[in-house]
């Protein structure tokens, strides 16, 4: 990842974490972490609360009671949700402007359809509550190197989407042809300059390699499955009409049936029916 | 005069005031419709939060059977769409045995799937 690491460093608009969801992160990541620092951290950014309380208590989550307070979303939800709230809010805000050669909605579909396929897949996994967050703020934000490309390195950005539409192939593919680096590799160096733990940022660095993870092999190739199950039932559009294959060690790791991917994907487009809440909070 | 109404206080009988469109602009109910529990259902399904309602006295235009095959057209044509789509997605790989059984199942949920814009320029 050096090179992508180099990029980063030199694209000088990048946008940095806002201060409050640079600490919620660093708090979250330390074990000596109360519910009231979180809360005292987020109170100082009223927007950003009011933001986090509107989605808690959209149909998205379905709480059957309505959460008033930040120290209640705190204690319902737990410390990492709150994180990938924070975080998902700025990182939409951020690159909410319309893309010339992206259409901006569609491709937030894609992304909120795989961290939802992400999170059920993960459930099925039986994994702990802590990985499961991972695993859907890493869905989220798999593609986040795609973004950047967008709003900072255009010209690359054209290339790849040039050979994507003369030879009908994956973005992955085009990018192959024509880069030195893949999206997966700059999005990941992204999160990874925002000092997400490496539990995340190695999941959106292979999730299309998931064979290459140096450590927690079944969440990568959850990821890996959950990017290829989106596809497969059209929710959204990351930047190609085209599918990857599964890879076989990662469907084995995953040791799944068919049965429950079609549960995945059934409750993934049931899921996507209330998924305008996370776009339209601001 | 026209009344906004929920759709959980929509009631059979009540008559729609103007045309619903689905997203690909057909129209799945005309304006001047009937309401059958068919239709508040077909409107629950796509997720059509309020409707204007013709107040009583208002003058009546009985359509239903007619909107009723407009209503089967565009749900065909809808389901079609997002069929062609996944077979576009799958094209180049649906020889491999994992991606063929993952078509299969993708393909019997169509009826389901909103589709969004395709391709380059617009995704």
């Amino acid at each position: 990842m050096a090179d992508v690491k180099k990029l980063v460093s030199e694209i000088e608009e990048l946008p940095t974490l806002p201060v409050v969801v640079a600490k919620i992160t660093e708090l979250v990541n330390s074990d000596t972490t109360s519910a009231s620092d979180i809360n005292f951290t987020l109170s100082k950014d009223l927007a950003l609360s009011s933001r986090i309380l509107k989605i808690v208590n959209s149909s998205f989550y379905g709480f059957p009671r309505r959460i008033n307070s930040i120290t209640q979303a705190v204690v319902i939800l737990g410390f990492h949700s709150i994180r990938n709230l924070a975080l998902s809010s700025f990182v939409f805000s951020a690159f909410a402007k319309g893309w010339q050669s992206f259409d901006n909605r569609a491709f937030w579909l894609h992304s909120l359809a795989t961290a939802v396929a992400a999170n059920q897949i993960a459930g099925l996994l039986r994994v702990p509550q802590r990985t499961r967050e991972d695993m859907f703020i890493a869905g989220l934000l798999h593609d986040l190197g795609k973004v950047v490309m967008c709003e900072y390195i255009q010209e690359d950005m054209d290339r790849v989407l040039k050979i994507v539409a003369q030879q009908d192939c994956l973005f992955l593919d085009a990018e192959a042809a024509c880069l030195e680096y893949n999206h997966a590799h700059l999005g990941a160096s992204l999160l990874d300059s925002w000092r997400l733990p490496s539990s995340v940022v190695e999941l959106v660095e292979f999730h299309h390699q998931p064979e290459n993870a140096a450590v927690e092999s079944q969440p990568c190739a959850a990821i890996h499955l959950a990017d290829i199950i989106a596809r497969s039932i059209c929710c959204g559009n990351g930047g190609d009409n085209k599918i990857p294959k599964i890879n076989p060690a990662a469907w084995q790791t995953l040791a799944l049936g068919w049965d429950d991917v079609g549960a995945v994907m059934d409750h993934t487009l049931a899921e996507m029916k209330n998924a305008s809440a996370f776009f339209e909070a601001d | 005069m026209a009344k906004i109404i929920q759709i959980n206080d929509i009631v059979e009988g009540m008559i729609a005031a103007h045309d619903i469109m689905n997203n690909d602009g057909h129209v799945l109910l005309a304006g001047g419709t009937r309401l059958t529990p068919n239709h508040i259902n077909l409107l629950r399904k796509r997720e059509v939060e309020s409707l204007l309602i013709r107040e009583p006295g208002e003058e009546l235009v009985e359509i239903d059977e007619e909107l009723a095959k407009v209503e089967e057209n565009s749900n065909s044509v809808v389901i079609r769409r997002a069929q062609e789509r996944i077979q576009k997605v799958f094209a180049k790989v649906r020889e491999d045995e994992l991606m063929g059984k993952l078509f299969s199942l993708a393909l019997s949920r169509a009826a389901e799937i909103t589709l969004t814009p395709e391709g380059n320029g617009d995704g």
